[in-house]
């Protein structure tokens, strides 16, 4: 049973000429191929014993029909699946949109109340050029008449200092 | 070149979805009826032993839910055993997390389907069987679809996500893999 037939397009028709899927034109030059030659005609026999060598079981037409009619039923029931998934969404929207609402609000306030404060520490700074040039004139001048001489002597203890030997030093 | 029925089966298909997208039950049975017996022979040759028929009608369901995606550049018949063959893996992965692999093992099927002998009476045929089913899991699959469906390669790379090439070569490997084992026995 051998194939040593070396017609490959010729052998790849025979299925389909088993089945009757071929053009006319092809069936027609498988047909004379197989006149002469044993091999392929072999191997024609072979693909329609195994063509019918498995069977499934006996199937119930009906019900495969029925559970098609239920499976139109079967989107709408996936929809109110949905919906309910998209109920039990909504606690965690309402606390994620609560929680954006209120920190935006809170940094809103909170750069409110820096614009205010910062206006005042300039206002404060601003205070300490009220001085008029008179005044500052004045004050500059008692800068310079103050003495300010290095001191080279250390400056004495203001209390006697104890020595362990119990000399009192001055 | 594989063009005989194809196309009038196609046309029809399309009619038929037509007409059940537009409310008409009778279309719906009238698909079931045209590709039913060849999803449930498809999930049997790939060594399903349980539930076949319940694997049939989730592959109906499914396509029929997302029948809005099916684009007709693949026959309806290519599309199911997509779908099918996808709810085949997964229904093997949910299998093997639950502790009990269900890897297919050479003959597993035949075991299986031991019941059925009666129905493939002729010794042949079971000849046949044994020798597809000592077959790879990918080769099984191409060899099936290719020879029992009458699927075109091309059809068969979408249905295993493969190269048409790829494809070809499995099936002429699977095709001299049979024929020497019955040359064998």
């Amino acid at each position: 049973m051998r194939s040593d037939c070396a017609v490959g397009p010729i052998r790849d028709l025979l299925p389909g000429f088993v089945h009757q899927s071929l053009s006319h034109g092809d069936f027609v030059r498988v047909e004379s191929h197989l006149a002469s030659c044993v091999d392929c005609s072999a191997e024609v026999e072979l693909i329609r014993v195994a063509a019918v060598a498995f069977r499934g079981p006996p199937l119930e037409l009906p019900r495969i029909v029925q559970a098609l009619r239920l499976a139109e039923v079967l989107p709408m029931r996936e929809d109110r699946a949905a919906g309910r998934r998209q109920l039990r969404a909504w606690p965690v929207a309402a606390v994620i949109s609560f929680l954006l609402i209120g920190g935006i609000t809170m940094f809103a306030r909170q750069n409110a109340v820096f614009r205010r404060y910062a206006g005042a520490a300039r206002s404060s700074i601003g205070g300490t050029s009220r001085l008029s040039t008179e005044q500052l004139r004045l004050l500059l001048g008692e800068i310079e008449r103050v003495d300010v001489r290095p001191s080279t002597e250390p400056e004495a203890a203001r209390r006697p200092l104890l020595y362990p030997v119990g000399e009192v030093v001055d | 070149m594989e063009s005989r029925k194809l196309e009038g089966e196609l046309a029809l298909d399309a009619a038929l979805i037509q007409r059940w997208k537009q409310g008409d039950q009778q279309a719906a049975a009238e698909l079931v009826s045209r590709h039913a017996r060849a999803l449930a022979r498809f999930a049997a040759s790939t060594g399903e032993r349980e539930e076949i028929a319940e694997l049939v009608q989730d592959t109906f369901v499914r396509a029929f839910n997302s029948i809005e995606t099916f684009r007709a550049d693949s026959s309806l018949r290519t599309w199911l055993f997509t779908i099918l063959r996808r709810l085949i893996l997964d229904r093997r992965r949910a299998e093997r997390r639950h502790g009990f692999s269900v890897e297919l093992e050479e003959g597993h099927a035949v075991q299986a389907y031991d019941a059925l002998d009666s129905l493939v009476a002729d010794e042949t045929a079971q000849r046949v069987r044994v020798a597809i089913e000592r077959l790879s899991p990918l080769q099984r699959e191409v060899f099936i679809l290719r020879v029992t469906e009458g699927l075109a390669y091309g059809d068969i790379a979408a249905v295993v996500g493969s190269t048409e090439g790829a494809c070809r070569v499995h099936y002429h490997n699977a095709m001299r893999a049979v024929k020497e084992f019955l040359d064998e026995i």
